[in-house]
């Protein structure tokens, strides 16, 4: 079987721009993915506590020891790391008007 | 019908640790923009996250004042979605096993009652940067200083039904994080911020109702006046026939409107997915019970203590005991000190003046409890008169240094000093034979302004209580006058 998806709308999420001649080998790989899925989706995982990570063990925490950075993004800026910058912000264009 | 409106509030509220949730960059408020953004909040590649102990155990700590189910294992997520203030385009969040699930905020109501608001959930999650748009004309400025602090964000159920019932929990909310100190709480600097879904329906048997969503509340105020326009304006809808579209909506407290900020995005929108970068946290049992015996004794309980263990008044108790690191601060000026009433009575008046004037908390207040205590025993002890107090405080506020180098800097030592005290009085006495003749024919009014005289002599060094014992035993003395 095979599973549905709008590409436009997965595109415009991931902000991707899709040329009209790359749209059938995308739309056949991520068909290909989405068959998968449905296919691990229909295992019988009844019982089976939810995995987050494959291995066994437990992330390492920690001390809330604070570090002036060496480098900040502001050094970062100021080196030419952004491309438009003002009175130490990064500039972008206008989100709410 | 009896229509009623159904509030559920999403409360975020900034954990008060020193450095950020995955980094070391430092947690504070302001600095040069993008000065605290370091290489994980900028996201530069290569970086990887490594996760603050202790802003897990100031949230598992929360979730133990609420009562709530804490989940040993907790797992981070990634939520996907762009927007400048973003830098990696994804938010590490949790989402399925969260910090802690279903507890219970109980709600002081004004009228005296209580409100039990139940909680959904809270998880544990990064700050986003700030975006600043009314700096430059043309462009949105983007300051990621802010990116990565840990936030604390609690869900409700929807269970307040008044913007009166929204606010109060708010504010119940707000008083239990300050006071187990994993937030100072100030929200004109963003670090209690709330979204408010809100959804009318025309009985309170009837199904929920679309909801929208008020965005990046920050005033208890704002949050019940947002409601209470969001509210009214789809009763109108509902009321004409026509159908709430699920929103984001923004409140703007200028013009007092709400409008529309974007379609809301589904879950499924984000695509949630376990972040690979991390390792589920785990919280073992001698860390549950470290984080559980370091927590403070109820609020109640405290306040009630202080009320009759140290007598101090009902409005001072609450003042101190606001939060933990009040009550550290109270519990090590009193010790140095030996009077908790006057302890209370200098943390309450002069220190909280002093903070306010200056916009500080009590964590950074510039002088150390050590010092106040230092200062009160001195005054405790009569080797300082309380004016002198006063100004040594306000001196040592201003420039901290040690107090009894700062008494003697200002020449303010009390004259304890008997013979030197009984001159000031003699000399009081032989320059106002008037008001001493006025006295010893029983008019003792005048004691006060003979009083008075020999403070001012003094510099308003001696102590007032023995000018007062001295002055009153030399007039009542028979035999008089010296100089008669």
């Amino acid at each position: 079987m095979s599973a549905s998806f709008d590409l436009d709308y997965l595109a415009q999420l991931m902000r991707l721009n899709i040329k009209p001649e790359e749209r059938t080998g995308i739309e056949e790989k991520l068909g290909s993915v989405m068959e998968m899925i449905d296919q691990v989706v229909q295992a019988d995982t009844e019982g089976v506590e939810p995995l987050a990570h494959p291995l066994e063990i437990h992330t390492v925490l920690r001390s809330d020891i604070p570090d002036e950075p060496a480098r900040s993004l502001r050094d970062w800026m100021q080196d030419g790391g952004a491309p438009e910058t003002e009175d130490g912000f990064y500039t972008v264009p206008k989100v709410i008007p | 019908m009896s229509w009623q409106t159904v509030i559920g509030l999403e409360l975020h509220i900034q954990l008060h640790t020193r450095s950020k949730l995955f980094c070391g960059s430092p947690n504070a408020f302001g600095g040069a923009p993008n000065s605290r953004a370091g290489e994980v909040d900028s996201a530069l590649p290569g970086t990887l996250p490594v996760i603050n102990r202790e802003a897990v155990g100031m949230a598992v700590q929360l979730g133990l004042a609420l009562g709530a189910e804490i989940n040993r294992t907790s797992v981070f997520v990634r939520k996907n979605y762009f927007y400048p203030d973003l830098p990696k385009n994804y938010q590490i969040s949790q989402l399925q096993e969260p910090v802690f699930g279903a507890g219970t905020v109980e709600v002081p109501m004004p009228d005296g009652g209580t409100l039990s608001v139940r909680i959904n959930h809270a998880h544990l999650e990064e700050d986003a940067g700030r975006l600043v748009h009314d700096v430059f004309a043309e462009r949105s400025a983007v300051d990621l200083n802010r990116a990565g602090v840990p936030l604390i964000e609690v869900v409700s159920e929807p269970d307040m039904h008044s913007p009166e019932e929204a606010v109060a929990y708010a504010r119940a909310l707000h008083r239990i994080v300050r006071y187990l100190g994993i937030c100072s709480g100030n929200l004109s600097r963003g670090e209690l911020r709330c979204d408010a879904n809100v959804s009318v329906r025309p009985d309170p048997e009837a199904p929920l109702g679309t909801r929208t969503e008020l965005k990046n509340i920050n005033s208890f105020r704002f949050i019940g006046r947002a409601i209470e326009i969001e509210a009214a304006r789809q009763l109108r809808i509902l009321k004409s026939g026509g159908e709430v579209a699920p929103q984001t909506l923004l409140f703007d407290p200028d013009r007092d409107i709400v409008q529309p900020m974007r379609e809301k995005d589904t879950e499924s929108d984000y695509r949630y997915f376990p972040d690979p970068d991390l390792l589920p946290v785990y919280v073992d049992d001698d860390w549950l019970e470290e984080l559980r015996s370091g927590m403070p004794a109820p609020q109640d309980e405290v306040i009630r203590r202080y009320e009759e263990e140290f007598g101090l008044t009902d409005q001072v108790a609450r003042q101190v005991a606001a939060d933990v690191h009040s009550m550290d601060y109270f519990d090590r000026v009193r010790t140095l000190c030996g009077d908790a009433a006057l302890a209370g009575n200098w943390m309450a008046g002069a220190l909280t003046g002093a903070l306010h004037r200056d916009g500080l908390e009590l964590e950074r207040c510039p002088m150390p409890a050590e010092t106040l205590g230092e200062l009160l025993r001195t005054l405790v002890q009569g080797g300082i008169s309380s004016s002198a107090a006063k100004k040594i405080f306000e001196s040592l506020w201003s420039e901290p240094g040690s107090v009894d180098e700062r008494i003697d800097r200002l020449g303010l030592r009390a004259l304890t000093d008997s013979d030197a005290l009984k001159d000031a009085v003699e000399a009081v006495i032989a320059g106002n034979p008037g008001q001493v003749e006025q006295y010893r024919a029983g008019r003792t009014k005048v004691l006060g302004y003979l009083i008075g005289q020999v403070m001012q002599a003094t510099g308003g060094t001696a102590d007032a209580k023995t000018v007062n014992r001295l002055m009153r035993e030399r007039l009542d003395q028979p035999g008089g006058d010296p100089q008669s």
